[in-house]
């Protein structure tokens, strides 16, 4: 048919060979999920999943036939078929949520086999891909969009008025606990939001300056957070003194991890990183003595405040609400998180802000820049690198302590592989480097994930948010460079 | 132009015999040279002839299989690029290396070990006088500048640090002919106002050797001739392969 590609490559012929390897698709599929055992009375028996298999085998084929035309320039067609195979599924798993979950025989008419989970992977996949060929279609116009994105943030307060608001905003955070319509959903959710906002300021040392893709990033998240567990259960630490412990235990492991990976790059380091976390989340789970294996830890001690605890008054007067001679309430406890995560935030905030402008900070940033040149300047890149992967482990671990100490309870369940994309998904989003871009992002992410009518949704709506981030503002959402030397910009040369 | 005094000065850099590989490859077979105290010494080749390779090769990547390399009187054959940059030695690469999403004034402090505030400010100071166009483009962004703009914050970089020997890779790649009249001039008054001695690297053989106080020729890896820059531009054999006729 396409005479001049040379080749003897036609319909019929990717029809065949996409027959071909659905078959094989259809083989290795019943040897994968063909098979299900079911108990009936007494007898386990073998049930062959036909559905499962035939849909494997048929989506196999089609993608295979795609690809196909798309070899013989009938790519349009190929986008075609699967924006029609994309819709088709979000209408059918839409039908299927908005059936009630007694009528089960009519929801799953559209779907090609009848026990499909709907679960959000899927979802956010298929929407994902919907999106992106849309937005091919009309590409062209973000070729304009990209000059807006250069124009400058022209509108600037006085300094004095800038100062002013600044004060304001962050007494309106102190405050926040105490004000009425702050209750403890919402109190939680803030607490959270605060969470998200260290752990992404974290990981932006990593991938926002360094320019390091660490998919791994929740490991040391839950190496901070059981450090925090097991010293104060087994060791009776204080959580003020696990705290910087569980930081320099993160920090650690990052070096130790960091010496043999960052020799890789790019995507090499990603799937190391992602290997990594899952290792780790594997020794959480099956090293049962230690660490409680799926179980996780219960009753972790909550922190003291100058040796005085958030329990109930049991009338020795060591605890928070004899010293301050207040009523007790549990709800002083989370004030006292939240503000504690507040001033976490704080201070991570600065920290970075100041390492920034230290020949390190900018060390990191060279490395993203450009390697070669760092190494004709003599720096050390392994070393560098090393240092942002510590730093940013550093802080994973003491944020991994507060939700230790926040939650009680911890298990290896809050530290899987969707966490690391979370927390990566808020950096890239804010803007990769830029701090309050990674807290705008944390915001709107966390607001949503934790919106309740949502709950079926909320995947799919950060599937939709993350693409047309991706579209619209493809650098994140504030993604200005603030350079990192103002003072000696004034030194005149005599010439 | 040759000068009796240079020839008594002590070698800044002495290459023996220097072997370096790519794999299989073998881009340097046995390269010796020197560099005196104060002095412009340019090296001229075909292209893929090893000259970034040579340059490579003294700041220990690839590493060199076979051979000395002296850089004031310490072997640096096995030591790593950051030990030798650190030793005294900047290197100003092939195709510049400008960090293009940080400013100007990033670039320059990217080339300062020292952190004293004294420090900055000298240095700044003298790289500022030198070129005066980088004051005023200070705050600009290392990958908005020209490609002139580029060359001159590339070199500015590297001896801001006060590095002992210079070593240039093409500073004249890709820029207009005036540029680079302003690049070579630029190299003769380092090398005249702050005594700095330079290895400089061409493919612009012309200008190279007006400005060398000695020059080598290198091909396929070989050290094929050398002499002094003028006698190099008067030979015979050199301006029918490198000057065009
Ligand atoms: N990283 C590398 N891996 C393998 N071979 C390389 C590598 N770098 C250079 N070479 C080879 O080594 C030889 C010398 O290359 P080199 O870059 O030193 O040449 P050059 O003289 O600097 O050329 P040019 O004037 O074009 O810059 C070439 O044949 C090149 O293909
Ligand atoms: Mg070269």
């Amino acid at each position: 048919m396409n005479i001049n590609t040379g080749k003897s490559i036609n319909l019929k012929h990717i029809f065949f060979q996409s027959l071909g390897v659905a078959f094989l698709g259809a083989v290795l599929g019943s040897l994968l999920i063909g098979f299900k055992l079911q108990s009936r009375g007494i007898s386990l028996e073998l049930d062959w999943r036909l559905s499962q298999v035939l849909a494997v085998a048929f989506f196999v084929f089609l993608g295979r036939f795609c690809l196909g035309l798309q070899q013989i320039k009938l790519g349009l067609l190929s986008i075609f078929v699967t924006i029609a195979v994309c819709a088709y599924m979000i209408t059918a798993i839409l039908l299927s949520v908005q059936t009630p979950e007694s009528s089960k025989a009519g929801n799953h008419l559209l779907l090609p086999y009848s026990d499909m989970k709907l679960n959000w992977m899927t979802s956010v996949i298929y929407l994902g891909l919907f999106l992106y060929l849309i937005y091919r279609f009309f590409k062209k116009r973000t070729v304009l969009d990209s000059r807006i994105q250069n124009k400058k943030w022209k509108f600037r307060l006085n300094k004095n008025i800038q100062m002013i608001l600044i004060i304001a905003f962050l007494l309106l955070l102190i405050s926040a606990p105490f004000l009425q319509i702050i209750d403890r959903r919402i109190l939680n959710i803030l607490t959270q939001i605060l969470l998200y906002i260290v752990l992404g300021w974290g990981l932006s040392i990593v991938v926002g300056l360094a320019g390091l893709l660490d998919l791994g990033y929740v490991a040391f998240y839950a190496v901070g957070a059981y450090a925090y567990a097991l010293l104060s259960l087994h060791f009776d630490f204080s959580f003020w003194l696990s705290l910087p412990l569980a930081g320099l235990l993160a920090a650690a492991l990052g070096i130790i991890l960091g010496f043999p990976v960052l020799r890789l790059r790019g995507d090499y380091l990603a799937i190391v990183t992602l290997g990594f976390g899952e290792i780790i989340r594997m020794v959480l789970v099956n090293w049962y003595e230690f660490t409680g294996g799926p179980n996780g830890i219960n009753q972790i001690p909550k922190p003291a405040l100058f040796g005085y605890l958030f329990d109930e008054p049991k009338g020795n007067g060591n605890t928070v609400s004899e010293w301050l001679g207040i009523e007790y309430s549990s709800e002083t406890f989370y004030i006292f998180m939240y503000l504690l995560v507040l001033s976490m935030a704080f201070g991570v905030f600065w920290f970075i802000r100041k390492l920034r402008r230290l020949p390190i900070g900018r060390a990191w940033e060279a490395i993203r820049e450009d390697e070669i040149a760092c190494r004709a300047l003599g720096l050390n890149p392994t070393n560098i690198k090393l240092t942002a992967f510590a730093t940013g482990a550093m802080i994973a671990g003491f944020a991994g302590a507060f939700f230790a100490a926040y939650q009680g309870f911890i298990s290896p369940e809050s530290f899987t592989f969707v966490e690391s994309i979370t927390i990566l998904a808020i950096v890239v989003l804010g803007g990769m480097g830029n701090l309050f871009g990674i807290a705008l992002a944390a915001i709107l992410l966390i607001f949503m994930l934790e919106l309740r009518d949502l709950e079926m949704f909320r995947m799919l709506a950060l599937g939709v948010l993350q693409v047309f981030v991706m579209i619209w503002r493809p650098h994140g959402l504030i993604s200005r460079r603030s350079p990192t030397v103002y003072r000696l910009m004034s030194t005149k040369g005599v010439s | 132009m040759v000068d009796i005094n240079k020839q008594e000065k002590a070698n800044i850099l002495a290459l023996k015999d220097v072997h370096s590989f790519y794999g299989q490859v073998e881009a340097l077979r046995g390269v010796s040279l020197q560099v005196k105290a104060g002095e412009i010494v340019s090296l001229i080749g075909a292209n893929g002839a090893g000259k970034t390779t040579l340059l490579m090769t003294i700041c220990g990547k690839p590493k060199a299989q076979k051979g000395e390399i002296i850089f004031l009187n310490q072997s640096i054959v096995s030591k790593p690029t950051h030990e030798i940059i650190r030793l005294g030695i900047a290197h100003c690469p092939e195709g510049r290396h400008i960090f293009p999403k940080m400013t100007v004034m990033e670039n320059l402090l990217m080339g300062i070990a020292e952190t004293s505030k004294e420090f900055f400010k000298q240095d700044l100071k003298r790289i500022f006088d030198l070129f005066p166009i980088l004051y005023d483009r200070r705050t600009q962004r290392g990958g908005t500048l020209s490609g002139g703009e580029q060359q001159m914050l590339a070199i500015g970089r590297a001896i801001i640090s006060r590095p002992k020997l210079l070593l240039l890779d093409e500073p004249s790649l890709g820029l207009a002919p005036i540029i680079v009249q302003k690049i070579f001039a630029t190299i003769r008054q380092l090398n005249k106002e702050l005594q700095m001695t330079i290895l400089l690297i061409e493919q612009n053989a012309y200008h190279a050797l007006q400005l060398a106080d000695r020059a080598y020729v290198l091909v396929n890896g070989y050290i094929t001739m050398q002499g002094t820059g003028q006698e190099l531009l008067t030979n015979p054999e050199i301006s029918k392969a490198y000057l065009g006729g």
